[in-house]
Order: structure tokens, then C-alpha cells, then sequence
């Protein structure tokens, strides 16, 4: 206790609290920026509207998690043509009902979707978003596309828009990784995730066998191994971008294989900071461009150290679970199809899962596009059949207590009012 | 049970009521000590099939390879095995014809419009689970159907014949037309083939035609409404191909002899499979066609073009040529493309005899010639199969595999191209065959479990075909290296 009041007199000085070790040397002149931010948007500040002790915790799945794998659509026939080697089988993992499974490696998270304490969202995405990682996280951050991105408004994260929306100067937050999503929020208390198990690799596909044809092609001699030799390379050199691009999209956020056992501290942490509306974190190792795997493999094991991560953190938040929403979403999702490596390429409609006990869960929420051709975004993308903005609308004003009316302050091109009803309860 | 007994067993599966002569001429030449498969019983079976079955190659030499050309080329199809059949049945759609599959997958009569873009992309998703068994079922019989000429000759008009691109509602039918146009004929009379599929709905709408009319007003020709598409496609591709003698007059001609061939309810019992003659969207005037005058008579002024057009030298070559590179090599010599086109056109047609002709020839077992080829995805993963001796208990991975190793086949998302050999052997293509190879062997593939079949039994069924080399490298390396290899990679 004596530490939160001490948070409190920091904040009402408008310094920072800071943990050791991860300190975040944010100025208190931020608080000037918040002020002519809330002017900008054309209103007078509002007395704060956030219904104390109610939460919101964001953990954002850094590189995409792949959408098709979480829930999989397994009673679509198209399913397992476009996945090849990384479909699941229709009696994998937890029957979500409207022909969707659990991945098997969620396990943990079946129960709290039997307690009807978890929503499942597919196809959830914020249309226009940007395709590649740093696009993407900054569309994340931003709340809005590129597009729709105007003056100062647009130089602040939502999550910063938010507290402010909700508590005003006072609001706090607790964060385990740095993201611009809550640029501009006048307070917040970083927790260091530690030092712990790091991100492996991604699988690669299978050398000695690569190995052993190149030797055969080559004694054939001629035009095909030529073609082959031109073609290994040319492939080896593609894949080498790929796991490149993997392991910088996990910059930045706490590896997932650490997530498993920092949930649960996170989670008490934010049982005890219940003055805290937000929380914030990023777990990274989703972007499986080469070897995601099936029911088994890389992408099951991050699925496992994400299951245990919420798992461990609604653990740890105790009965403070019951006044605690959990959203974990990915800055986009991935290829319909899978690549030639067995994994998937960056993709837009991905998985939002939505956990607590506020929560309404229990179902798939949203509508399902399909994976036809006709169905997808561009021909290769599941398309963006939910906003996540519009869920956590709905969270931010039901649970929250942001007035309607300032859904728009948060997300700029949402309309007032524009939210998924009934999310929660 | 021996191991002996059960490989037996194994190939009696196979090949099904004839299994027990199977094992006869298999165990024969085995308790003489074996006789190798010689290079023009290769040649037969590598070209007349999907590839090697266990057993296959040591059957067909045991025959000899005449025998086993005249079995393919036999008019009465073979059963097809019990796990076939049944993978087959669990796909209802495949016993539907053309006007069924209308009435219980089309749009729904009065909702469509009303509902808008939806209501229609409703339709195309079931249009498209109906397309996807038909996909699944050409896989499976390539893999399992012991009429595997035929199948190859499915596979060859359903490209020739071809569809095109998704358009409208013709996807719903690329099922429908494979079973009602194709099918029936793929061995026989390339007039009736050809009728078939210019009659056939899924043709109708994929190319237009339904909407190549002429509007009479009281009795006459009132307001011209001439789609040239199918006109075009059918001289320029089916018929006399490309380089041929036809004119743009020949196409519009073409094309107002087959005004009024509509799709429509089955209004009289003429009028079957969804195809309907409308008099009165017909042009009735005479028209001049590749130099000959054809008489306005209505809906036989079709048949009359498309007859013409069959007897025509440039289609006797055309597909002389085609069925050449399909089964022989990317530049057929031009005297055996005359003399199959000799051939087409003395039988009238008659694809089987033209078939005969190609796989007699002289040039069909020079040297130059076996193997040579890069297999294409749809005969690498069949082939693969087929010489591991698997049935895929789904065959929706594979149908996307496919499509992954760039040949979709018709009914997935795009239309299959049957490119030239040489296209396969792209710098591109050929690691993912190895990639594909290693997801084979471990049962990566959904509904392909890891095969049982070792190296050294899957060495046996590819016979001579499999170097020393690749024996040696697959004795460390298991099956994958044996499926990743050039040897299996070409035929």
C-alpha cells in the first residue's frame, strides 16, 4: 500500500512513477501536450468518467498471430486446402461451436470459455490498416490508419487518448513495453517483464533432405541442376529475409516463452495497481513465416506460452479478474494460404480474444467472412469483418465507463456509439 | 501374415478384382528371380499412367508393353478399387447432374435479387464447395482409378475444353461438365466430345454464348446482340488452333450459327442437362462458314459447324499436336504429329485410334524421348501416392498443395494450366517438389498420414526409373530422398 500511495503522489505531481531497473524518463511536460490534446479535439476537458477499480488490459501480440490456427475454421472445407501442412484436424483443440477449435496448445484458456469468461473474434482487423510490421504497429498505436490520421490527435496512441478520456490528468496505467499506444497518457507505472526464457528461432525446412537432393541433382548434371542449384539459392536467400523479418517484428516485446511465466507477476501487479484503468503489453513470436506447424510445432509452443501467459495473469489478478478485461490481438494477421516454407505471410483479419470476468463469452463473436476467394481481402487476406477498435469500444464504454459520445476522441473515423454491443456484460 | 503375403495383399487392394492376376504376374517373375522392366514398358507406364503403383511395373512387363497399351486403350473401363468408390460417395455433389446442382446450389429463385452482392456471394461460396469436390475427385482418381489413360485424357480436354477463370455461376458446374461432357467421351469421337461441351451449361456461361443473340420482332431479326467469345475460343483454340485458316469473318459467322444456344429450365425432354435452343434468339439467315455455305435451319446449323470443323485438317493437327506434347514431348517431330493427324481424320475423330497411333509409333519409344519430362504438380503428387501405395483419407490438402506447387486444379481457386513440361522445371519450381517430398514422407499433409512404405519397397515399385545413385542416398535418407530425387522428379 505504501507503494501505491507513493505512485499516487508521484502522479499528483505529475512526475512519473518508475520502476527500478525500467525507468521511463518521460518528461512531466507531457502534461502540457495531454491539455492542448484534449483542446485539439475540440472540447473542453471532461471530469473524469472512468468507474474506479474497472480495468483494461491490452496484450498485444507482436508479428501477427496467425488467426486460422487459434480458431480454426475447421468445418470449412476450404480450410484445409488453403493449409496444407499447417491446418488443424476437426478434432483438435476445443469445440468454440459455429465450426471453430480452439488450437489444442490454448488449452489452458478452454475453461475460462466454458466459464463463458472468453469471447473469440475472428476475422478481426481495423480496415486500411498498414501491411507491413512497422505500418501496422503504428496503425495499432494510432488507433486509425494512416489515412485517417490527422494533426496532433494523430501523434498521440489511443491507449494515451484514452486515459486521459477516462481519468483525465490523474488516470494511470501499468505497462510492461514500451509502444506508442499510450503516447500522451499523463502517467504510468512501467513493470521491467525481467530477464527469462528467450524467443527460439523459427523451424526451418528440413537441410539434410535439401541437402541430399542437391547432391543427387547435381550428379544429373544438366539443365536441371542448374535450375535446381539457381533455385535452392534463390530460395535459401528468401527464407533467410523471412526469419529476418520475424525476429525484428518480436523487437521490442517480452518473448513469448518469458510471457508464460511473467503473466501471472503481471497479473498481480495489476490486482494491486486497481487504480490503474489500463494496462499495456506486447508479447512477441507470432510472425511464423517458415514452420508455423499444426497442432504441434513452433506456432503451438508460442500458443502454449500465450495460453499460460493470460492463464497465469487472470490467475494472478485474482478476484480482481472480475472487474478485469483482457484483450489480446495481433497488429494483423496472416495469409489465408500458407506459404512455401509451411508458414504464413503477413495477412490483415486475425484473432481478438476478450477475457475477464465482465466479459460475455462463451461464443464466437462477429461475423465470419469465409475463406472463398471471393471472401477474402485482395484474394489472399481474411478480410476485416470486425474492427478491434469497435470491441474495445464497447469494452472501453460498458466496462470502462467512457461516455458514448467519446468513442471518436479514441478512434478517429469511429463514429459515436460505434461499438461491438454486448461484448460485455 | 508374411511380409510377402501382405504386400501381396496390399497390391490386390490395389488393383482390385483383377488384384489376384495381379499377384500371378507379380509372384511369377519374382520366383524366377525377377525380370527388370524393359525401358519400353517404362515408357508405356510412365506415359499412360500417373506413375507406378506397387507391382505395376513388373504386371505390365510380364504383359508386355503392347498388351498394357491395348488394356488402357480397352473400351470397358476397369472397377475402380473399393477405397475409391467409397472416397468418391462421400462426396454427394458428385452424383448430381447440371440442372440438380441449379436447383439445390444456385441462387434461390426469389431471395437473389432482392438480397444484392451477398445474397450472391452466398451462392459462389456454395458454388465453390460443390467445385472443390469435383477438385477432390479428379486427385483421388488419378491416385486410385485403375483407368488411368482416361483419367490423363479427363485431364487433358478438361484443359483443352477448358472453363477459363471463374465466371458467374460456371464453377458451380466444372463438376457437372468434367462428368456430362468430358467424361463420356475423353476416349472416344472427338465430334461427340466437342458437342457435348459446346451444349453444356458450364460452357454456355463460362464463354458467353448465352448471351450470344439475335432479337426478332415479329418473326424477324429485329437488334443484333452477337457475343463472339465462344466463337472465338472454339475456332481458335478447340478446333482448327492457332495458325489456323480462319478469318474474323469465320468467328462472326461462327458465332451468329450459334445465336440462341441458351442455358434454360429443361422445357421438353430434347432439352436435358440445362442447355436450351431458343428459335427465337437464333439468327435464322444462311451464313458462310470457312468458305462453305451452312443453310439456315436453325439449331442444326450448329451441328453442321461443329462437324465441318471437326473434319477440318488444322483440327485434325491442332490436336494431333496437342495430345503429341501432352503425352510425348514439348516438340513433337511434325511427321508423327501428320500422322496422328492422319489418323484423327480418317477415323473421324476417333481419339482412341489416334491414341493408338501416338503410342505405337516409332517415335513413342525412341530413346530421346523417356525420361526426360518434368512431371507436373498434379502427376508429381499422384505419382507419389500412387508409388507409395497411400490413399489419402482427405483429399483437401493435397487439392491445396497443388495449387501451392502453381497448378490449381479446376474447382480450386483458379483454373488448372496444363503448361509444357518445361515450365516445371522452373529454377522455383523444383525445391518445392523436395519440400514437398519431406512433407509427404513425415504426414505433414492434412489427411495424409506418414506412408508405411520404406525405401526399399517404394525402390521396388519405381523399378529401373531409380538410379543406383538415389537408391544408395535413400538408404540413409528414406522415402523423401527417393520422392525428392531428379529420377522421381522426371518420367
Amino acid at each position: 500500500m505504501r507503494r501505491r500511495d507513493a505512485l499516487r503522489v508521484l502522479a499528483g505531481l505529475g512526475a512519473l512513477s518508475l520502476m527500478p531497473g525500467a525507468a521511463l524518463a518521460k518528461k512531466a511536460d507531457r502534461k502540457g501536450d495531454a491539455k492542448s490534446e484534449a483542446k485539439a479535439g475540440g472540447r473542453e476537458p471532461v471530469k473524469p468518467s472512468w468507474r474506479e477499480g474497472k480495468q483494461l488490459v491490452v496484450v498485444l501480440l507482436q508479428g501477427g498471430p496467425d488467426g486460422l490456427s487459434m480458431a480454426a475454421p475447421t468445418a470449412d472445407p476450404l480450410y484445409a486446402v488453403l493449409r496444407p501442412t499447417t491446418a488443424l484436424t476437426a478434432e483438435a483443440g476445443t469445440d468454440l461451436g459455429n465450426g471453430f477449435r480452439l488450437h489444442p496448445a490454448l488449452t489452458l484458456l478452454a475453461p475460462l470459455y466454458a466459464r463463458k469468461q472468453l469471447a473469440v473474434i475472428p476475422a478481426c482487423a481495423m480496415p486500411g490498416q498498414g501491411a507491413t510490421h512497422a505500418a501496422a504497429l503504428a496503425d495499432f498505436a494510432a488507433g486509425a490508419p494512416a489515412a485517417q490520421r490527422k494533426g496532433k490527435a494523430g501523434a498521440a496512441g489511443w491507449l494515451g487518448r484514452l486515459a486521459l478520456a477516462l481519468g483525465g490528468e490523474r488516470s494511470q496505467m501499468v505497462v510492461a513495453s514500451q509502444s506508442e499506444a499510450y503516447d500522451g497518457a499523463p502517467h504510468y507505472a512501467m513493470l521491467a517483464p525481467g530477464r527469462g526464457e528467450s524467443l527460439p528461432g523459427l523451424p526451418v525446412e528440413d537441410q539434410t533432405l535439401f541437402d541430399a537432393a542437391g547432391k543427387l541433382y547435381g550428379q544429373a548434371g544438366g539443365s536441371l541442376a542448374k535450375a535446381f542449384a539457381a533455385g535452392r539459392e534463390a530460395r535459401q536467400e528468401q527464407l533467410a529475409k523471412l526469419l529476418e523479418e520475424s525476429r525484428r517484428a518480436a523487437a521490442g516485446a517480452v518473448p513469448a516463452p518469458h510471457f508464460a511465466e511473467f503473466g501471472p507477476r503481471l497479473g498481480k501487479e495489476l490486482a494491486r495497481r486497481r487504480d490503474a484503468a489500463l494496462g499495456f503489453v506486447a508479447v512477441g513470436g507470432f510472425d511464423t513465416h517458415s514452420g508455423q506447424g499444426a497442432a504441434k510445432g513452433y506456432l503451438a509452443d508460442r500458443l502454449r506460452d500465450l495460453g499460460q501467459g493470460l492463464a497465469g495473469m487472470l490467475a494472478g489478478l485474482g478476484p480482481a479478474a472480475a472487474d478485469t478485461v483482457v484483450v489480446a490481438l495481433g497488429e494483423f494477421g496472416r495469409t489465408a494460404r500458407e506459404n512455401a516454407f509451411g508458414g504464413t505471410d503477413n495477412g490483415l483479419g486475425g484473432v481478438m480474444l476478450v477475457l475477464g470476468g465482465p466479459v460475455a463469452g462463451g461464443r464466437v463473436v462477429g461475423p465470419w467472412p469465409g475463406l472463398a476467394g471471393h471472401r477474402l481481402a485482395g484474394g489472399r487476406d481474411i478480410a476485416a469483418a470486425t474492427d478491434w477498435r469497435e470491441a474495445v469500444a464497447a469494452i472501453a464504454v460498458s466496462h470502462l465507463g467512457l461516455p458514448e459520445k467519446r468513442i471518436p476522441d479514441i478512434f478517429p473515423g469511429l463514429g459515436p456509439g460505434q461499438m461491438l454491443g454486448g461484448l460485455v456484460g | 501374415m508374411t511380409r510377402t503375403a501382405r504386400f501381396l495383399g496390399h497390391v490386390a487392394a490395389w488393383l482390385g478384382p483383377a488384384g489376384l492376376f495381379a499377384c500371378l504376374v507379380f509372384a511369377a517373375p519374382a520366383l524366377a528371380g525377377g525380370t527388370e522392366p524393359g525401358p519400353d514398358v517404362v515408357q508405356a507406364v510412365n506415359r499412360l499412367t500417373y506413375g507406378p503403383t506397387p507391382g505395376l511395373l513388373d504386371k505390365a512387363a510380364a504383359m508386355g508393353a503392347a498388351a498394357f497399351i491395348d488394356a488402357q486403350l480397352a473400351p470397358e473401363p476397369q472397377p475402380e478399387p473399393p477405397e475409391l468408390e467409397r472416397a468418391l460417395a462421400a462426396l454427394p455433389t458428385l452424383h448430381k447432374d447440371t440442372v440438380r446442382l441449379f436447383r439445390e446450389y444456385g441462387p434461390p429463385a426469389e431471395e437473389g435479387r432482392a438480397e444484392g452482392p451477398e445474397a450472391m456471394r452466398r451462392t459462389f461460396d456454395r458454388a465453390d464447395a460443390v467445385a472443390l469436390e469435383a477438385a477432390k475427385a479428379r486427385l483421388l482418381r488419378a491416385v486410385a482409378s485403375p483407368n488411368q489413360l482416361a483419367e490423363l485424357m479427363v485431364a487433358f480436354w478438361c484443359e483443352h475444353l477448358g472453363l477459363g477463370p471463374k465466371k458467374g455461376l460456371s464453377h458451380l458446374w466444372i463438376g457437372s461438365y468434367e462428368r456430362e461432357a468430358i467424361r463420356p467421351h475423353a476416349l472416344g469421337n472427338f465430334f461427340d466430345l466437342l458437342a457435348a461441351t459446346a451444349m453444356h451449361p458450364a460452357m454456355l456461361m463460362a464463354q458467353d454464348n448465352w448471351k450470344n443473340v439475335v432479337v426478332r420482332e415479329a418473326g424477324k431479326p429485329a437488334k443484333d446482340s452477337i457475343d463472339a467469345t465462344y466463337a472465338a475460343v472454339l475456332l481458335n483454340r478447340q478446333t482448327l488452333g492457332p495458325g489456323g485458316p480462319q478469318k474474323p469473318a469465320d468467328v462472326q459467322a461462327l458465332a451468329r450459327i450459334l445465336t440462341g444456344w441458351r442455358v434454360g429450365a429443361a422445357r421438353a425432354d430434347s432439352d436435358t442437362g440445362g442447355f436450351y435452343f431458343d428459335a427465337e434468339r437464333h439468327d435464322p439467315s444462311d451464313k458462310t462458314l470457312l468458305g462453305q455455305r451452312i443453310k439456315g435451319t436453325g439449331f442444326g446449323e450448329g451441328a453442321a459447324a461443329l462437324r465441318l470443323l471437326v473434319e477440318h485438317p488444322a483440327t485434325a493437327k491442332n490436336i494431333s499436336r496437342k495430345l503429341a506434347v501432352y503425352f510425348l514431348t514439348d516438340d513433337p517431330p511434325p511427321a508423327l504429329v501428320a500422322r496422328l493427324a492422319d489418323t484423327f481424320q480418317k477415323t473421324g475423330g476417333d481419339i482412341r485410334q489416334t491414341l493408338r497411333a501416338l503410342f505405337t509409333s516409332p517415335e513413342f519409344q525412341d530413346d530421346k524421348y523417356r525420361g526426360g519430362r518434368v512431371k507436373s504438380p498434379l502427376r508429381q503428387v499422384a505419382s507419389a501416392l500412387r508409388a507409395l501405395g497411400a490413399f489419402p483419407a482427405d483429399a483437401a490438402g493435397l487439392v491445396g498443395t497443388l495449387a501451392a506447387l502453381g497448378q490449381p486444379l479446376p474447382g480450386d481457386a483458379a483454373e488448372g494450366a496444363l503448361a509444357p513440361a518445361a515450365q516445371w522445371a522452373k529454377a522455383e519450381a523444383l525445391p518445392r517438389r523436395v519440400s514437398l517430398a519431406g512433407d509427404l514422407a513425415a504426414g505433414r499433409i492434412a489427411g495424409f498420414p506418414a506412408p508405411t512404405a520404406d525405401p526399399a519397397a517404394l525402390a521396388r515399385t519405381l523399378g529401373p526409373t531409380l538410379s543406383p545413385a538415389v537408391r544408395q542416398a535413400a538408404e540413409r535418407g528414406g522415402v523423401a530422398v527417393i520422392l525428392a530425387s531428379p529420377d522421381f522428379v522426371r518420367y
